[in-house]
């Protein structure tokens, strides 16, 4: 585990450029967090990106938590500390600001179509987060299965995602996948 | 001060309530931690109306970063100014990175046992189709309103990214002037 300054800071910057490029919620950054992790700085195996994804899903509080696991396995507990407030930091700043003026532009044409324009790339994100993640997990038929049945139950039903996600363990556990 | 009769007039959360409401959603909020947070300061405290939630969250969903620390950084300064922004993120922050570094810890430790690879193995086949069947979900509306050139927009996103693996300064420098000429073209949409 390398744990030298430059690592600390590489993380701190990169979860903060993140934090104000994830258009329309933390998991639009999924896809840059996965090239960062794996392709470009080799933080981790694609294996283990997709375990900590895994880990962050089914775990309770909010998603972007992936961002802090991350951080622990570069750098232990100082570069989960550092990947969470980079993750929060600028966004919460940003927020706090806007907030107090929300009121002024909430009903401004160029909100509106800020707005409109970011859902699609937005929603686009998602889907790649979803594509890259199956990407790492899926290698068997009954992987390709799984995943496609939990898409069809979670679009089409409100069924918790934990009830999925303890089916899939225990497929794996069983050695099916 | 008089109490009115009305129910508008919501009461105003006490620093540590408002820290401990957050650290609660944080906790349990298995899939979807804003859902829980709309149950708690509409449904339970009561804090603020339905129709104030939508409007925090709209704000909440403009700005980049986690929807859900947005909603409890703009709903503490709403109520509490800055030391509320601090505390609300705190809470929602706080108990739930203390559990990921067990977690993380967990993983460091234990990660490569074979019993624990398969299970997770499984977890994020899962986990996959979660978000795929996400995108199902926030893509419907697009396609209900037949936003074709917005699709369009959309689908060019998740194959420049998911498949092609543009980096994000790239995709969002395209794609955002985009989809803002778009909304401005067709603001309803």
């Amino acid at each position: 585990m390398r744990t030298d300054c430059g690592t600390l800071i590489t993380l701190l910057l990169h979860f903060g450029f993140l934090s104000l490029a994830a258009v329309g919620g933390g998991n639009s950054a999924i896809p840059e967090i996965h090239r960062q992790a794996v392709e470009i700085s080799g933080w981790m195996t694609e294996r283990q990106f997709a375990d900590l994804f895994a880990i962050s899903q089914a775990a309770p509080g909010p998603n972007f938590l992936i961002s802090t696991l991350i951080g622990y396995h570069v750098a232990g507990p100082i570069g989960a500390i550092l990947a969470t407030v980079g993750m929060c930091g600028p966004s919460s700043v940003l927020a706090y600001y806007v907030s107090g003026t929300w009121d002024k532009f909430k009903y401004a044409r160029w909100r509106m179509a800020v707005q409109a324009g970011l859902i699609p790339v937005s929603v686009g994100l998602i889907g790649a987060t979803g594509i890259i993640v199956a990407q790492a997990a899926d290698h068997t038929v009954v992987a390709y299965a799984l995943t496609a049945v939990t898409a069809v139950i979670t679009y089409a039903t409100r069924l918790n995602p934990i009830w999925l996600f303890l089916v899939g363990g225990a497929l794996g556990l069983m050695g099916l996948i | 001060m008089a109490q009115s009769s009305d129910p508008v007039p919501a009461p105003t959360p006490t620093l540590w309530g408002l820290f401990s409401s957050f650290a609660i959603v944080s906790i349990f909020g298995f899939g979807g931690t804003l859902a829980w947070a709309r149950r708690m300061a509409v449904d339970e405290r009561k804090w603020m109306t339905a129709a104030e939630f939508n409007e925090v969250f709209a704000l909440c969903q403009f700005l980049p970063g986690p929807n859900v620390m947005n909603f409890a950084v703009a709903f503490g300064a709403r109520v509490l100014g800055v030391p509320g922004s601090i505390v609300a993120g705190l809470g929602l922050c706080g108990p739930s990175l203390i559990l990921m570094i067990l977690l993380g810890a967990l993983y460091a430790h234990f990660g490569d046992l074979p019993q624990l690879q398969r299970f997770l193995g499984g977890v994020v086949c899962a986990a996959a189709g979660l978000t795929l069947g996400m995108l199902g979900r926030m893509a419907q509306p697009l396609f209900e309103g037949r936003q074709w050139v917005s699709i369009t927009l959309m689908v060019a996103v998740l194959i420049a990214v998911g498949f092609f693996k543009l980096p994000l300064w790239w995709a969002l420098g395209i794609f955002i002037p985009l989809g803002i000429a778009i909304g401005w073209k067709w603001p309803s949409s």
